[in-house]
C-alpha cells in the first residue's frame, strides 16, 4: 500500500501473497475433520491404488469439500468486490441486488413442492431452479434499469434492493404454505454449507462461476476509472455501459454459481474486499482478484471450523461465517472511524 | 488562422421532461485557442461542454477534428479529447500519483501498468500541476483546490489535443486561478484547444482569446473578449450593473460593479 502507481512487478507479489495463504489454508485443511487422517495411510493407500477408508475420506469427501470451499469462496469475495464498486457503496454483497434471493426462492420452492424441477446432467434440481431464478432475477433487474436510465448504476442498485425484499417476502410465503416436513430442508439449504461427496457440484459450478470470473477479471483497471465517475470513466475512453453490464453479469454468475452448489453463504463477499483494501490499499486490479484468493482460504478454513468444532457433527458454514464475519466487521468499521 | 477542431452544427439538446433546450445552435472552436463559455448560471454552459465531450447525445452534428464525434472508437477518442467535469466523486481514498496515473488509461493496455514513457508524462503533469510533493498524500487529506488540482493533472496526463474543462478553476486561490490559466497557456503553446467554462470573466477576458457568451441555452455572442464583455450586453444578459474597464498594459477588460 505504498501509493505509487501499480506496478506489474508489485502486482505479482501482491498476487503471490495471497495466492500462498490460499495455498497453506488449502493444504492444511483435508487432514482435520471428524475422522483423524494420517498422510502415511493416505499415502500408503494412494501408493496401492486407493483402497482403504482414509483414502476413500480423503479423497472423496475432503478434498471435493476443500475445494468447493475455495471456488465458493472465490466466488463469493470476488462477486462482493465487483458489486462494491460498480454499485458504488461498500456495504454491497453479492446478495444486494436480490439475485440470490431469487435462487434461494426457486430452490426452495423446488424443496417445497417435489416433482417441479429435475436435475440435469452434475447438477440436481435444487441448484438448477436456483441458477434458473438468478438468471431471470438478473435479466429482470437488469432490464428495469436499462429502460428507466440506460443501466446507471444507481438505478441498478434501487431496483435490486427492492427486488431482494420482494424475494424475501416471497420465501417467507413459500414457508409458510410449506407441508412442515420440507421446511426443515428448506432452513438447511438457506443456512448454507458446503456437505458434498466426490466432484460433480465443484464440476457443475466451476463453467459459471469461471465464465463470471473471466468477465469481472477483464474489467477492474476500467472498474478503478468506474469508480470515479461514470462521467469520468467514459471521458478516459471506458465503454460504461459493456463495463457496467459485464461487472453486473459477471457478478451475477459468481453469485449465483456460488449460492446454488451452497446456499447463500454470508459475510465472505461483505467482508473480503474490505479486508483486501486495509492490506493492499483500493486499486481494483488488486482488490478484485485478492478478494477472490482470501475468500477462498478463508472461507475454507471457516469451514474447517464447522466441520471440526462440534465433530462428530458439524454446523452449517454459513452460521461460521456470520458469527465470525459480524464482530470483525466491526472491528474494521471502529478501526476505519478512529 | 488556424481552422476549427470542433464544429458544431444545428446542435440541439433538450433534457427529458423540462422545456429548457440548448440550441439550436452553431459553434466553431479554433485549434490551439483557448476559448472561454461565459454566461449566467443555466445558461447551458456544462451542457454544451458535455455535449462537445460525447456525454450526452444532442441532435446535429458535432465534428472533432474533422470527423464526426460519434465516429471515434471510446480510446480513440480519450487520446483526443479529454473532459474534467465540475466536480469528481472518488469513491476510494488513492493516492495523488495513483489518481494521476489512472488519466493515462487510454495510453496503456488491459491492466493499465504503465511504461517508461507513462511515468515521465505523469512526473510532467504532476511538476506542471505543482503537485510533486503531494504524490504521496492521499485525496482525503487535500483540500478541495488540491483536489481540483490532481483531476485537472489528471487530465493532462492524458495528453489530449482537445481540452474541455467545466469550471476548474472555481475551488482554486488567486495563484492557483492564475497559475492554471498559465498551465492553460503552456498547453496552447503546444498545440492544444482548450475550452473552458467558467464565471470569471475578468481572468477569462485576460487569459482565453476568444469567449462565447451563453444564454437560455442560446450564442448571445462569440469573438474577441474586449468584443463580448461589454457594458451592454453584461447587463442585457447577467442583468447586472457593471462598468467595463481597461487596464494600462493589457488590452483585455475588466470588471468592476456600476
Amino acid at each position: 500500500m505504498n501509493g505509487q502507481p501499480l506496478t506489474r512487478a508489485r502486482w505479482l507479489r501482491i498476487m503471490a501473497c495471497y495466492t500462498a495463504a490460499l495455498v497453506i489454508v488449502a493444504s492444511i485443511a483435508p487432514w482435520f475433520g471428524a475422522t483423524p487422517l494420517s498422510w502415511r495411510d493416505v499415502w500408503a493407500a494412494w501408493r496401492e491404488g486407493g483402497g482403504n477408508s482414509a483414502w476413500w475420506i480423503f479423497a472423496h469427501q475432503r478434498v471435493p469439500r476443500v475445494l468447493l470451499g475455495i471456488a465458493v469462496g472465490m466466488a463469493l469475495g470476488m462477486a462482493g468486490a465487483a458489486f462494491q464498486v460498480l454499485l458504488r457503496n461498500p456495504l454491497a454483497t453479492p446478495y444486494t441486488l436480490g439475485v440470490a434471493s431469487a435462487g434461494a426462492l426457486a430452490a426452495a420452492l423446488t424443496l417445497v413442492v417435489p416433482g417441479l424441477a429435475t436435475g440435469l446432467g452434475p447438477l440436481r434440481a435444487t441448484q438448477l431452479s436456483a441458477l434458473a431464478g438468478s438468471a431471470v432475477a438478473a435479466l429482470g433487474i437488469f432490464a428495469l434499469a436499462r429502460r428507466l436510465r440506460g443501466g446507471s448504476t444507481n438505478i441498478l442498485l434501487l431496483s435490486g434492493v427492492a427486488f431482494n425484499l420482494f424475494c424475501g417476502s416471497a420465501l417467507l410465503l413459500v414457508r409458510f404454505i410449506a407441508d412442515p416436513q420440507h421446511l426443515v430442508a428448506v432452513d438447511r439449504w438457506l443456512m448454507g454449507g458446503l456437505v458434498t461427496i466426490g466432484y460433480w457440484d465443484v464440476l457443475g459450478m466451476l463453467p459459471v462461476v469461471a465464465t463470471g470470473a473471466l468477465l469481472v477479471l477483464l474489467r477492474t483497471h476500467a472498474l478503478n476509472q468506474l469508480s470515479f465517475g461514470e462521467e469520468v470513466a467514459g471521458a478516459r475512453g471506458v465503454s460504461v455501459r459493456a463495463v457496467v453490464a459485464g461487472t453486473f453479469f459477471g457478478g451475477v454468475l459468481l453469485t449465483a454459481g456460488a449460492v446454488a452448489v451452497a446456499g447463500p453463504i454470508g459475510f465472505i463477499g461483505l467482508i473480503m474486499p474490505h479486508a483486501v483494501r486495509l492490506l493492499s490499499g483500493p486499486d481494483q486490479r488488486i482488490v478484485i482478484p485478492a478478494s477472490a484468493l482470501l475468500g477462498g482460504a478463508v472461507l475454507t478454513l471457516c469451514d474447517l471450523g464447522a466441520r471440526t468444532w462440534v465433530a462428530p457433527t458439524e454446523i452449517p458454514v454459513g452460521i461460521v461465517t456470520a458469527c465470525l464475519g459480524a464482530p470483525i466487521f466491526l472491528l474494521l468499521l471502529v478501526r476505519r472511524c478512529r | 488562422m488556424p481552422d476549427a477542431v470542433l464544429e458544431l452544427r444545428d446542435v440541439l439538446y433538450a433534457y427529458p421532461r423540462s422545456a429548457w433546450q440548448l440550441g439550436p445552435l452553431a459553434l466553431d472552436v479554433r485549434g490551439a485557442c483557448m476559448t472561454g463559455l461565459i454566461g449566467p448560471n443555466g445558461s447551458g454552459k456544462s451542457t454544451l461542454l458535455a455535449l462537445c465531450a460525447r456525454q450526452l447525445h444532442a441532435r446535429g452534428s458535432v465534428r472533432v477534428f474533422g470527423r464526426p464525434a460519434a465516429a471515434y472508437a471510446p480510446r480513440e477518442w480519450a487520446r483526443c479529447v479529454a473532459y474534467l467535469p465540475q466536480s469528481v466523486a472518488a469513491q476510494f481514498d488513492f493516492t495523488v500519483e495513483e489518481t494521476i496515473a489512472f488519466g493515462r488509461y487510454p495510453h496503456t493496455a488491459v491492466m493499465g501498468f504503465l511504461g517508461p514513457r507513462d511515468r515521465a508524462v505523469i512526473a510532467r503533469c504532476m511538476e506542471q500541476t505543482e503537485l510533486t510533493a503531494l504524490r504521496a498524500r492521499r485525496l482525503s487529506e487535500l483540500s478541495g483546490g488540491e483536489r481540483q488540482r490532481v483531476h485537472l493533472a489528471a487530465v493532462l496526463a492524458q495528453e489530449p489535443r482537445l481540452l474541455l474543462l467545466d469550471e476548474p478553476a472555481t475551488a482554486l486561490d488567486i495563484h492557483h486561478q492564475i497559475a492554471l490559466y498559465h498551465i492553460l497557456r503552456e498547453c496552447i503553446a503546444a498545440g492544444i484547444t482548450v475550452l473552458l467554462a467558467t464565471h470569471d470573466l475578468s481572468l477569462a477576458a485576460h487569459f482565453c482569446d476568444e469567449l462565447v457568451l451563453l444564454a437560455h441555452g442560446a450564442v448571445v455572442q462569440q469573438g474577441k473578449p474586449a468584443d463580448v464583455i461589454t457594458e451592454e450586453l453584461i447587463q442585457h444578459v447577467y442583468g447586472a450593473h457593471v462598468r467595463v474597464a481597461t487596464l494600462p498594459g493589457s488590452p483585455a477588460p475588466v470588471i468592476v460593479p456600476a
